[in-house]
């Protein structure tokens, strides 16, 4: 929780500050490149030219989880590669949000019934915020993802609310 | 309000202004970013895999080596400086030769640290193990 | 050369070692005596008419109806065109065969992958670690009586 979090009753100071923090960070989310499989193709897709992520602020691909706000799960999530994935999300600084990009990562996609190796999905792993269908989904719907994401990121408040009265609520 | 009494406030709070704004900017962040400190969060980054061993290693004894020599030929650098620049005052008052000669002298003294290091190895960057050397 | 000429030189040579083959079909392949296929192999690889100098694949098979393990070795000569497999029988219980990695580098991660998968131990590897599973995983995936286990370092494993 940040230090002016859960202070001040909602009003028009404390949405006029909201606002300001909101738009700065869904404006400028950087995302780790975390391309497991064949949708890190469609991920550097979505970051190249014709696709431009870069437009809506989310172009500077982070390597490391310390520097990134974003961690897009592009592809299949095996169970060598979970224990990794846990590590990995648990060393972001908050705040953090996780997109599940492909069949894969939302529920084991192709590989769901007999898939030995693979994890049936990353939310069994880690929070997701956005799930971004298709197999591999198009870059267009990886910049809609981003823009879902961009609206989820606009809901948040640092007003004192019913869900954070008193309590020290994790972003 | 004298004309330097004017100039000094002026620098004063030029230089207040700056360090306001770096202050000024650190505690907006401080204020509005979260603080969740712990778990795996503190860990050594290392691709995902848990670390082994510590960080803190020794490095390697090459880049003393190439370090040492900079500085030692940077400081002879920084002496051939004034000498270049009075040496056509001293060829003018006719010492020119003497003084050509005893800055070779002491370049040449240098240059012959430099060559032994060259002849023996230690420049090499891959050098042979100490069983192979004869 | 044809499926049927190169099986000739290999009887010619192995004579009883050489326990079946099938020259029709779309996977011609020797069957060969497990004891005897790192010598079998190193023919095939050195002999100047044969010259079978690329491994594309190791695959192990469980017939678990027949309580056998059967390892398969596709091989192709990049010279002359020709290929051919080479199988050898394992008995299920105790699935053992030496390596070839030494005979051609592939071998060495369609080893790990056999082992891994359907658990035959490959005398002689370097290093026959799990390549697909996680290291610590039980079971082999492919064997025909395989059960998922119901979770993993806290994680459900079956959807």
């Amino acid at each position: 929780m940040a230090l002016i979090e859960g202070i001040f009753e909602p009003g028009l100071a404390v949405t006029s500050v909201d606002w300001v923090l909101n738009w700065a960070r869904k404006r400028s989310i950087f995302p780790m490149t975390f391309g497991i499989a064949c949708c890190a193709i469609e991920m550097m897709a979505a970051g190249a030219s014709r696709f431009d992520l870069d437009r809506f602020g989310a172009g500077a691909f982070r390597a490391t989880p310390r520097q990134s706000d974003l961690m897009i799960v592009a592809g299949t999530v095996t169970f060598k590669m979970a224990d990794r994935i846990r590590r990995l999300w648990e060393q972001m600084a908050e705040p953090r949000y996780v997109m599940a990009m492909g069949a894969c990562s939302i529920s084991g996609g192709p590989y769901h019934l007999h898939g030995y190796h693979v994890v049936k999905g990353v939310d069994l792993v880690i929070p997701v915020d956005v799930y971004v269908p298709g197999c591999p989904p198009r870059p267009e719907a990886l910049i809609e993802g981003l823009i879902r994401l961009q609206e989820k990121i606009g809901t948040h408040t640092i007003a004192k609310t019913r869900d954070n009265f008193g309590l020290k609520k994790k972003l | 309000m004298t004309e330097s009494g004017r100039f000094l406030i002026g620098i004063l709070l030029f230089a207040a202004a700056g360090v306001a704004l770096g202050l000024g900017a650190l505690l907006f962040g401080k204020l509005v970013r979260p603080r969740n400190p712990g778990g795996m969060k503190d860990e050594i980054y290392e691709c995902g895999e848990p670390t082994v061993g510590p960080a803190w290693v020794q490095f390697d004894l090459r880049f003393y080596v190439v370090a040492l020599l900079f500085v030692v030929f940077d400081v002879e650098i920084a002496m051939l400086y004034p000498w270049a620049v009075i040496y056509k005052s001293l060829v003018a008052q006719g010492i020119g030769v003497a003084a050509f000669w005893e800055m070779m002298f002491f370049f040449g003294l240098i240059v012959l640290g430099f060559l032994y290091l060259w002849r023996f190895g230690y420049l090499d960057w891959v050098r042979a193990t100490g069983d192979e050397e004869t | 050369m044809t499926v049927l000429e190169i099986v000739d030189i290999l009887k010619h040579r192995f004579g009883a070692d050489l326990v079946g083959s099938v020259v029709e079909g779309t996977h011609p392949h020797v069957v060969v005596r497990a004891e005897k296929l790192v010598s079998v192999c190193e023919f095939l690889r050195d002999d100047e008419k044969l010259r079978f100098d690329l491994l594309r694949c190791v695959s192990g098979v469980d017939w678990m109806g027949k309580n056998l393990i059967e390892v398969s070795y596709d091989l192709i000569s990049i010279r002359f065109g020709h290929a051919l497999a080479v199988k050898v029988i394992l008995d299920r219980a105790k699935p053992q065969v030496e390596t070839v990695s030494g005979i051609w580098q592939a071998a060495n991660w369609h080893e790990r992958e056999a082992f891994d998968l359907v658990g035959v131990q490959f005398v002689g590897h370097t290093d026959l670690v799990r390549i697909l599973m996680p290291e610590d995983w039980v079971g082999h995936p492919l064997r025909k009586d395989y059960q998922d286990p119901v979770e993993y370092h806290g994680l459900k494993v079956k959807p």
